[in-house]
């Protein structure tokens, strides 16, 4: 059978659907070489990611059973030390002689919370603006009236050679990526984000190209759009 | 760790890892000292893998090698999406990160131009180690959404219909750009590995 252009259409019915080896022999397909080629090779590499999937799972199961002794070594304090630094949580994580000076500057902080409302960026424990100063994600936050999420923006010094992506998640998980973006401001694509969730997570990465890596000091909030 | 399948096909979504990983990159204290914690799964998953690839690491190229997988997982964060427990996420990294490692310091055999040297005695008990890096390195390189859609359906075991809820679209929506994933993959593969013609095979 000489292959046609219908083919396609219902090869990928076929392949997609339940039992698709048989329902591909059984289908007028099967006389077809090219469509015989292309289901084939389909499903030659998806019985090779069943495998895969299969062997992953053993690997997990196997590493469950595992009682070994671990102890945690350097590699781990590290680690700690590296995280808590980019998420800018280190110097509250020091306990000892300088304590009370961080209490000391902790309830200055709060002070200045109080008189000075207005400064804000990030997220704090309550899901509310973080103060941020030079580094504020501006719009959008919190309630945002209307059908869209308008322009995103923010304020943040933006490294040499360096640029911006946001990350927008929904409650499912990363809805989209920005591109690199070197201004403080991106607006989405009105027809891609009218499929968006009314309430969203997005984040502020920020790349250094100098150093070719992430600036590990990511802004992240919420918005949530009414058009009540 | 946490429980991530409840029967053959029924997976759960890991909201509150995926949650925690959220507040984590959000600076939030409570996340981060949670995650952290989570973390410690790594050592043992790195000592594990290295265990079944024949324990050639010694301790302080564990130690490296945990420090550079705690980096990269660091690193690649924000791409969890909560289709597994975090720990199964982690698991990925570890798994290839090890078989890197080993193929750097030459003790496993190398991708391409090494495949007819046999593994050590150990690492040939686990033959999927060689078998399915190509498929991971190849995943890694297509797009984000195909390779997620891949890895629910053939990793995690979701029908389509379970696919097509997890992404919030129809189920044949969920079917097509699966359908053009595998395209794509079978494309990257071909063009990292292609088939070779008659007069080569057997060939070096």
């Amino acid at each position: 059978m000489k292959h046609e252009a219908r083919h396609d259409e219902i090869l990928a019915e076929l392949l997609t659907g339940a039992s698709p080896r048989e329902s591909f022999e059984a289908s007028e397909l099967a006389s077809c070489a090219a469509c015989r080629e292309l289901a084939e090779a389909h499903l030659g590499l998806a019985g090779e990611l069943d495998a895969a999937g299969g062997f992953e799972r053993a690997q997990l199961a196997a590493l469950a059973d595992d009682d070994a002794a671990i102890e945690l070594g350097p590699a781990e304090a590290e680690f700690r030390r590296r995280v808590l630094r980019d998420l800018g949580l280190e110097r509250q994580a020091r306990g000892g002689p300088g304590a009370l000076l961080g209490l000391l500057v902790a309830a200055a902080a709060l002070v200045a919370l109080l008189v000075v409302p207005k400064m804000i960026g990030g997220e704090d424990d309550d899901g509310g603006p973080r103060m941020g100063g030079e580094k504020e994600l501006l719009a959008p936050v919190e309630v945002v009236p209307g059908e869209t999420y308008g322009t995103f923006r923010w304020r943040y010094p933006l490294p040499e050679r360096g640029w911006f992506l946001v990350q927008v998640h929904g409650e499912d998980g990363k809805i989209t990526t920005s591109p690199r973006l070197r201004a403080h401001e991106w607006t989405p694509d009105p027809e891609e984000e009218a499929s968006w969730p009314d309430r969203i997570r997005w984040t502020l990465e920020v790349y250094d190209g100098s150093r070719g890596s992430r600036v590990f000091d990511a802004l992240s909030t919420s918005a949530e759009r009414s058009s009540d | 760790m946490p429980e991530s399948q409840t029967g053959r096909g029924e997976r759960v979504h890991h909201h509150a890892d995926l949650e925690l990983v959220r507040d984590t990159l959000a600076g939030r204290r409570g996340a981060a000292e949670a995650f952290l914690e989570r973390m410690s799964c790594v050592r043992r998953m790195v000592a594990f893998q290295n265990k079944r690839l024949g324990g050639s690491l010694d301790a302080g190229e564990l130690e490296d090698l945990v420090q550079e997988t705690l980096t990269q997982i660091w690193r690649k964060l924000p791409d969890y999406a909560g289709d597994g427990a975090l720990e199964s996420w982690v698991f990925r990294f570890v798994y290839f990160e090890v078989l890197a490692r080993l193929r750097q310091l030459r003790r496993v055999p190398q991708l391409l131009d090494e495949v007819d040297d046999p593994p050590e005695p150990e690492a040939a008990e686990a033959p999927g180690a060689f078998e399915y890096e190509r498929l991971h390195l190849a995943l890694e390189r297509l797009d984000a959404e195909a390779a997620r859609i891949i890895r629910l359906k053939h990793y995690d075991e979701l029908t389509f219909e379970d696919i097509g809820a997890r992404l919030g679209v129809p189920t044949n929506t969920a079917k097509t750009r699966y359908y053009r994933g595998l395209a794509k993959l079978r494309g990257l593969l071909e063009a990292r590995w292609p088939e070779p013609t008659a007069g080569e095979e057997g060939g070096a």
